[in-house]
C-alpha cells in the first residue's frame, strides 16, 4: 500500500532536480567562456526505493520508486590529459624562452646585412689594400683609421648588446621567481578551501578549476609534479623538492652565485628558502632562462671574445712588424679600454675596444727605415699584409679571421632554427592536448541548449504530474463521500 | 572526440594565426628580395653567403688595384715614350755635332738644346703620378734624382745622384695585389751599386750619364769621340728603354688579363650570390598567392561554422 501524498513528493523532487539541472546548465552556459572552467554536469539518480508494504511478503511485487534526486554535481576532468599538458607546457616554454633569446642574439649580430661585422671587416681589408696602394698618403691613412673605428664599434656594439642581454636574464629570474612563490601561495591557500570544503561532503568544484589553473600557469614557469592526495590537497614539487604541502609553501629566493663562470659577471641563482640549496629546474621559463643565460649567452660571448682576441691579436703583431712615418715601430693597432693590447677569450663584454691609433702617421704601413732610420713612405707591404689576413689561415687553423666569424654566425643560425623547430613541435602538442581537454571539459553550446530543452520539458511534465494528482486529491478530498447530500 | 564551440574557435584562431604568419613571410621575402634574412633562414646558406661576400669585396678591391695599376703603368709608358722621343733628338744633334764644319754659334746652340734635352730626361725621370714619383720606388716621397750641384756653372752641375729605392733592400719594388694573394711589382726601378759605391739605377742613369758626356765632348768639340763612342753609348741606352718599354707592355697585359679574369669573376659571384641569397619571384609569389588562398578560405568557412549555433533555431 502506498500513501496516498507520495505522488505529491515524486513530483516535487522532479521538479526540484529538473531545476536544479537548469541551473547547471546555466553555469554551463555562463562560464562557456571562462579560462579554465570544467563543464559541470548534474548527475540525475532514482531516489531510493521502498519494499511496497503489503500483507505477506512477495518478493515479486518489486518496490515502489520515490522519484529522482541529484547524486552529485561532477566536474568534467580528465586528470591524465591534465598532467600530460603539464608536462607538455614545461617543454614548450623551455624552447619558447631559449627561441625568443636566441632571436634577440640574431637581431643583435644583424647578419647578413650592410651594418654587421663581417661589412665592417671587409671594408677595413679594402681600406688598407688602399693603404698599401699609396702607404704615403694622409687621406688614405685617416680612411684607414676611420674603417678600423667603424669595425671596432660594429664589435663592442655586439659584445656589448649580448652582455647586456644575458645580464638583463638575472633580472627576469628575480621576477620569475616572485611569480612562483605568488602561485605556491595561492594554490596552498586554495588546499586549505578545497580540504575544507571535501571534509564537509560537497565538491568543491569551481575551486578545483582555479587551482588546476594556477598549477597549469605554474608550469608554464617551472617543471612541476603535482599529486592530490587524499584529502584532496595538492602537493607540488620541482624535480622531487616540495613546493607546496597541503597549506604550507616552501619558498625560492635569489641569491648571487659565487660560482666562477667564464666570462665572469655577476650572475644570480634560485635556491630555497630553507635549505639554501640550489633549485634544479629542468623544464619550463625558468629553465629556458638559465640554459640561455649560463649555456647560450656565454657560449656566443666566449666564441665573439675569442674570435675578438685572433683579430686583435693577429692585426696587432703583424702591424708591430711594421714603421710609422716618423721611423717608429708599430704601436698595438687595437686595444683594450684598460690600455692592454692583448684580449681573451674569458674578457669582461664591458671593457670597450677601441683604436690606439689616432693619427694617420702612426699607422705602421711600411715593413722598411732607410740607413738614417727614417721610414720609407712609399712601402706598403705592411699595409699589404693586414688586407691580405683575408684570405690568410690563423693560428695554425684552417679558417681564416672572416671565416672564423661566419662559424660562430652559422652556429647562432642552427641553434635558432633548433630553437623554433622546438617549439613548433613543442606547440603542435600543446594544442593537441588543449584540444583533448576541451574536448573533455569544455562547454558545447549546443549541447547545453538541448539539455535546457530537456530539463525544460522535464519540468513542464513533472508540474503536469504535479498537477494530475492535484486533481486526484481534489477528487478524494472535495469529492468523495458527498453522495445523497 | 567531442567538439566544443571553443574548440572551433580556438582552432580557427590558430589556423588564421600560422597562415597570417606565413603571409607575413613571404610578404618580408618579396619586400627585402632576400631569402635569407637572418642566420636562422639557413644556417648552412649563411657560410657561403658570407664567403661570396667576402669574394665580392675582395673582388671589387682588387678590381680598383687593377685600374690603379693599369693607370700607373699607363704614366710610366708616356714617360718613356717621351724619353725616347727625346733621344732620338739627341741622336740627331749629337751626329750633327759631330761634323767639323759647324761655325762656332751652330756649336754653341746644338749644346745648348742638349743641355734642354738633359733638363727634359731628368723632368721626366722625376715624373709623378697622383702624387708618387714613378721611378723612385718605395721612396715615394722622395725626389729620387737630383743634381750634385745647383750652379749651372759647376762641373758638378750635371751629375745626377740617384736617391729613390734601391734592389739591394729591397725598397725598389712596388707590389699591389692584382689577385687573390698574387702580387705584381709596379716598379721599373732596378739598381747597381756602382764602382764608386754610389746607387745607380738602369733606366735613366745611362742616359743622363751619356747625355752629360755629350754635352762635355761637345764643349771640348771632341768630335771622334761624338761620331763614335757616344753615338754607341746612345744606342745601347736607347735600346735599354725600348727593353724597358717592353716590361711595361708586358706588365699591362698581365694587368689586363687579370681585370678581365676579376670581372668574370665579379658576375659569377654575384650570380652565386643572388641564387644564395635571394628569392626566386615568381615562385615566391606563386607561393604567397596559394597561402593568401588558404588564408581567405580559412576566413570564410571560421566565419560560416562559428555563427549559428541551436540557439539561432530554437523557439
Amino acid at each position: 500500500m502506498r500513501t496516498t501524498f507520495s505522488g505529491i513528493e515524486i513530483a516535487r523532487r522532479a521538479l526540484q532536480a529538473q531545476q536544479l539541472s537548469l541551473d547547471v546548465v546555466g553555469q554551463n552556459i555562463a562560464n562557456a567562456n571562462t579560462p579554465g572552467y570544467s563543464r559541470q554536469v548534474a548527475v540525475h539518480k532514482a531516489a531510493p526505493p521502498y519494499p511496497m508494504p503489503q500483507f505477506s511478503h512477495n518478493p515479486v511485487n518489486g518496490m515502489m520508486g520515490t522519484g529522482v534526486e541529484i547524486a552529485k554535481i561532477s566536474r568534467m576532468r580528465d586528470e591524465f590529459v591534465e598532467m600530460r599538458l603539464r608536462q607538455e607546457t614545461h617543454n614548450h616554454s623551455y624552447w619558447q624562452t631559449i627561441s625568443d633569446g636566441l632571436e634577440q642574439v640574431e637581431l643583435i649580430f644583424n647578419e647578413p646585412s650592410n651594418s654587421g661585422i663581417q661589412q665592417a671587416l671587409e671594408l677595413f681589408y679594402n681600406a688598407l689594400q688602399d693603404l698599401s696602394k699609396a702607404s704615403e698618403n694622409e687621406a688614405v691613412r685617416s680612411v684607414v683609421i676611420q674603417r678600423g673605428a667603424v669595425l671596432t664599434e660594429a664589435i663592442q656594439h655586439a659584445r656589448f648588446q649580448l652582455g647586456k642581454l644575458r645580464d638583463n636574464m638575472n633580472d627576469i629570474v628575480s621576477i620569475k621567481v616572485n611569480e612562483i612563490n605568488t602561485y605556491a601561495t595561492r594554490i596552498a591557500e586554495l588546499n586549505e578551501q578545497i580540504v575544507k570544503v571535501n571534509s564537509a561532503g560537497y565538491q568543491p568544484n569551481d575551486l578545483l578549476d582555479e587551482r588546476d589553473k594556477l598549477l597549469q600557469e605554474l608550469s608554464k614557469l617551472t617543471n612541476i609534479e603535482a599529486v592530490v592526495d587524499q584529502y584532496g590537497a595538492v602537493t607540488v614539487s620541482i624535480s622531487g623538492a616540495t613546493l607546496v604541502q597541503r597549506t604550507e609553501v616552501f619558498k625560492l629566493q635569489v641569491r648571487s652565485s659565487n660560482q666562477p663562470v667564464t666570462p665572469p659577471y655577476d650572475r644570480v641563482e634560485v635556491v630555497w628558502q630553507g635549505s639554501n640549496s640550489l633549485v634544479e629546474f629542468t623544464g619550463g621559463e625558468m629553465a629556458g632562462i638559465l640554459k640561455f643565460r649560463d649555456v647560450y649567452m656565454q657560449d656566443f660571448l666566449t666564441e665573439l671574445n675569442q674570435w675578438t682576441a685572433d683579430l686583435i691579436n693577429t692585426v696587432n703583431s703583424i702591424h708591430s712588424q711594421g714603421y710609422d712615418l716618423q721611423g717608429n715601430t708599430g704601436i698595438p693597432f687595437f686595444v683594450l679600454a684598460d690600455g692592454s693590447a692583448t684580449v681573451t677569450a674569458s674578457q669582461d663584454p664591458s671593457l670597450t675596444i677601441t683604436m690606439n691609433i689616432k693619427e694617420g702617421w702612426q699607422i705602421a704601413a711600411s715593413s722598411k727605415v732607410d740607413d738614417d732610420g727614417k721610414t720609407i713612405a712609399g712601402n706598403g707591404e705592411i699595409a699589404l699584409k693586414l688586407a691580405q689576413l683575408r684570405n690568410t689561415p690563423i693560428n695554425g687553423t684552417e679558417n681564416t679571421i672572416g671565416g672564423l666569424y661566419t662559424a660562430i654566425i652559422s652556429r647562432l643560425g642552427v641553434r635558432a632554427l633548433e630553437g623554433k623547430s622546438m617549439v613548433n613541435n613543442g606547440e603542435a602538442l600543446v594544442n593537441h592536448l588543449k584540444n583533448m581537454r576541451e574536448s573533455i571539459s569544455g562547454v558545447n553550446l549546443d549541447e547545453e541548449m538541448a539539455d535546457m530543452i530537456r530539463f525544460q520539458n522535464s519540468y513542464a511534465a513533472a508540474a503536469r504530474y504535479m498537477t494530475a494528482i492535484d486533481e486526484v486529491l481534489e477528487l478524494i478530498i472535495n469529492r468523495m463521500g458527498l453522495f445523497g447530500r | 572526440m567531442r567538439i566544443t564551440n571553443n574548440t572551433l574557435i580556438n582552432n580557427m584562431l590558430r589556423q588564421l594565426n600560422s597562415g597570417l604568419g606565413r603571409l607575413g613571410q613571404y610578404q618580408e621575402q618579396l619586400a627585402s628580395g632576400r631569402r635569407v634574412l637572418k642566420p636562422s633562414d639557413d644556417p648552412a646558406g649563411i657560410v657561403s653567403i658570407s664567403q661570396l661576400k667576402t669574394s665580392l669585396f675582395e673582388n671589387q678591391q682588387l678590381l680598383s688595384n687593377v685600374d690603379s695599376a693599369y693607370s700607373w703603368l699607363d704614366s710610366a709608358d708616356t714617360v718613356l715614350a717621351s724619353v725616347t722621343s727625346v733621344m732620338h733628338r739627341a741622336k740627331e744633334l749629337t751626329i750633327y755635332a759631330a761634323t767639323e764644319v759647324l761655325s762656332d754659334s751652330d756649336r754653341y746652340a746644338i749644346q745648348e738644346e742638349m743641355k734642354q734635352l738633359f733638363d727634359n730626361v731628368l723632368q721626366l725621370a722625376n715624373s709623378t703620378h697622383s702624387g708618387r714619383y714613378l721611378f723612385g720606388g718605395q721612396k715615394t716621397t722622395t725626389v729620387p734624382f737630383t743634381r750634385e750641384s745647383l750652379d749651372p756653372n759647376d762641373p758638378n752641375f750635371f751629375n745626377i745622384v740617384y736617391q729613390g729605392g734601391r734592389s739591394d733592400d729591397g725598397t725598389a719594388s712596388q707590389s699591389l695585389e692584382i689577385n687573390a694573394n698574387s702580387v705584381l711589382d709596379l716598379s721599373l726601378v732596378q739598381t747597381k751599386v756602382n764602382a764608386d759605391g754610389k746607387v745607380e739605377d738602369s733606366l735613366f742613369m745611362p742616359i743622363l750619364s751619356t747625355f752629360r758626356k755629350i754635352i762635355a765632348d761637345m764643349e771640348q768639340g771632341n768630335v771622334s769621340d761624338l761620331s763614335s763612342v757616344d753615338i754607341e753609348q746612345l744606342e745601347s741606352a736607347l735600346d735599354n728603354v725600348l727593353s724597358y718599354r717592353a716590361v711595361v707592355g708586358a706588365k699591362v697585359n698581365r694587368v689586363q688579363m687579370a681585370k678581365e679574369r676579376l670581372q668574370e669573376l665579379k658576375i659569377n659571384f654575384n650570380q652565386l650570390l643572388s641564387n644564395a641569397q635571394d628569392i626566386d619571384v615568381a615562385e615566391t609569389i606563386m607561393q604567397l598567392k596559394s597561402e593568401e588562398y588558404v588564408y581567405r578560405t580559412a576566413l570564410a568557412v571560421g566565419a560560416r561554422i562559428i555563427q549559428p549555433s541551436l540557439v539561432d533555431f530554437l523557439k
